[in-house]
């Protein structure tokens, strides 16, 4: 039964287990025992929570009413806390911090009787598109294991790309959902800023960050975002609009939506076979009854700057607490206090936080604050203005996810030749939209390619629509998980 | 627009110590995507201003007392204590 269990989709599982007909220990020992066979290469999780899974699988067998999520493996972003389970943010600064309360996103999801297989590597404090940055490991893409998943959500989709959670948590900033989606074969869901609730994320730039599902279907996604969403007294950002039912509204029509599209032009740097998926992706929904229309979003270009201006200021501001002083590292010995707070945080960060951290204190000190920070301010509102005139237009704008298909791990040594990876989706976290990524094709290397569609602010429903509507009519191959021996 | 770093001030302000050689490895990077972000300057943005969308306006939430963690809970975190204290070190310098 152990091979057929992993098989089973979201829905099935929740229905199983609800009608007694496969009990929550046999998927917890299924997902576990597949873990075993694959982590070692692999390598998603930080921590393996086997014995929490077990114990919540044992009391949810003997529970009468089963909730929504009922017996569901998922992995969560191990910079979403989980109280009493150790939650590292792939930082040394924070190796050993075992935090005393859920986020918000996990009483939800503990409430709809999921269970937490695991805790998944990031990029430290979630800086990177690669998960090279953990100061652990490197988490390996399972469609080729030379190959990086994405990041900084790379461990939480490499769990759900090898079957070893059935579902997974991850958080964007600046694409760290949509990125390893697209380069995993997943849908990676980043709400409207305000849509799910920041409390018990480990902040990394706050205005920006927003938590997210990864899973392998529409509708999967569709379900969490449901249950994780809505307002909570703990995060003022978060927004009160009702929580529309998405898993409802799935098959309606799309017949007649007004895409937006980038002309050729505007995508010059992509690589050929993204370009050539996501044109082919354009033509049949045309056939299909919508409507395209090309925009231009003339400062898209302006969007990665302006980014690596807000969000490491954000970072030099928010990662300040980590001073050795009341949890996480404290640097040993006897020192003065002003000593003690630097070795602590010489040791306990890595290099690309540390570079951020410097990058935010330089746009943020005194005699370049205008220039920098400031100015990154008024054109983060330029861009959403554009968002927002366009979205006058179209009613859902279509980008591809990645200018590039999965690269090699070591491959992009120098910081903005990572930085770019994130050309598509930077723009969206600073307007605060909502996006997706869903697999619509394959390289001839057999590695996924994204889509990405984003909607206008609280308009989730109608991007998770197209994205059914394309999963299930549109896309023709490039489905099937390929288990890749390392070369 | 070129800027050079002064990498000692800033490493003062953000708490960090670099040995020299991290600092000469960091230098080159940092002015490079200084220099990168620079390209905000070619905008004119005389006319703009800041405004918070409706949409995301803040809520506060009502004003109550509400228990906050155990003094147990919050020490069991801490890198260092004493009784019921977190022991930092001394925080007045001389002599």
């Amino acid at each position: 039964m152990s091979r057929a269990i992993i098989e089973l989709n979201l829905m099935e599982i929740v229905n199983f287990v609800r009608r007694g007909e496969i009990k929550a220990s046999e998927v917890v020992e299924a997902y576990l025992n597949n873990i075993k066979e694959k982590e070692s290469q692999v390598k998603a999780f930080i921590t393996v929570t086997e014995e929490y899974a077990w114990q919540k699988a044992k009391s949810l067998d003997e529970k009468k009413e089963k909730g929504r999520l009922a017996g569901v493996p998922i992995a969560i972003k191990d910079n979403i806390l989980t109280a009493g389970i150790r939650t590292t943010c792939a930082s040394k600064i924070l190796e050993n911090y075992i935090p005393p309360y859920n986020a918000t996103v996990v009483e939800r999801l503990l409430a709809e009787d999921a269970i937490i297989i695991g805790k998944t590597n990031l990029d430290e404090f979630a800086m990177g598109s690669s998960t090279e940055n953990s100061a652990f490991f490197p988490t390996r893409n399972p469609y080729d294991l030379n190959k990086v998943p994405g990041g900084s959500s790379g461990g939480s989709a490499a769990a759900v790309a090898a079957r070893e959670a059935l579902a997974a948590l991850g958080s964007d900033t600046g694409g760290s959902i949509r990125q390893p989606a697209a380069f995993c074969g997943l849908v990676g869901v980043k709400p409207t800023y305000g849509r799910v609730s920041r409390y018990g994320l480990v902040a990394f730039a706050s205005s920006l960050d927003q938590i997210g599902p990864l899973t392998r279907s529409v509708e999967e996604a569709s379900l969490l975002l449901e249950i994780i969403a809505g307002n909570d007294p703990h995060d003022s950002t978060s927004s009160k609009l009702p929580v529309p039912e998405y898993t409802q509204g799935l098959d309606q029509g799309v017949s007649g939506l007004k895409i937006g599209y980038l002309i050729e032009e505007k995508i010059k740097e992509v690589s050929p076979e993204i370009k050539s998926a996501y044109f082919s992706l354009l033509h049949s929904l045309e056939k299909e009854g919508l409507i395209l229309e090309p925009v231009d979003l003339r400062l898209w270009a302006y969007a990665l700057p302006c980014y690596y201006i807000i969000a490491p200021s954000e970072a030099s501001s928010n990662l300040a607490r980590y001073d050795g002083v009341r949890y996480g590292f404290r640097y040993p010995g006897e020192h003065s206090l002003r000593t003690m707070y630097s070795l602590t945080r010489t040791v306990g960060f890595g290099p690309e936080v540390k570079r951020r951290i410097l990058i935010g204190t330089f746009a943020l000190s005194a005699g370049y604050y205008e220039a920098y920070y400031g100015r990154a301010r008024l054109v983060r509102r330029l861009i959403t203005q554009e968002f927002q005139e366009t979205f006058k237009r179209v009613d859902l704008i279509l980008t591809p996810t990645t200018p590039e298909p999965p690269f090699n791990l070591g491959a992009k040594m120098d910081p903005i030749a990572m930085y770019l990876s994130d050309y598509f989706t930077v723009a969206v976290n600073l307007a605060g939209l909502p996006a997706l990524s869903l697999p619509i094709d394959s390289t001839g290397e057999g590695l996924p390619i994204g889509l990405q569609i984003i909607a206008p602010l609280f308009e989730e429903a109608r991007m998770l629509n197209l994205a059914f509507f394309i999963e299930n009519k549109v896309k023709s191959k490039g489905k099937n998980f390929i288990w890749k021996e390392e070369k | 627009m070129s800027y050079e770093f002064d990498l000692d001030h800033l490493c003062e302000l953000a708490r960090l110590y670099l040995d020299p050689e991290e600092k000469e490895r960091l230098r080159p990077q940092l002015e490079k995507i200084v220099a990168w972000v620079s390209q905000l300057r070619e905008l004119p943005l005389a006319e703009t201003r800041v405004e918070l969308q409706e949409e995301l306006r803040l809520t506060l939430r009502p004003d109550l007392v509400k228990p906050s963690f155990p003094l147990k809970v919050v020490l069991e975190a801490a890198p260092e204590k004493d009784e019921s204290f977190i022991k930092v070190p001394r925080v007045i310098e001389g002599k």
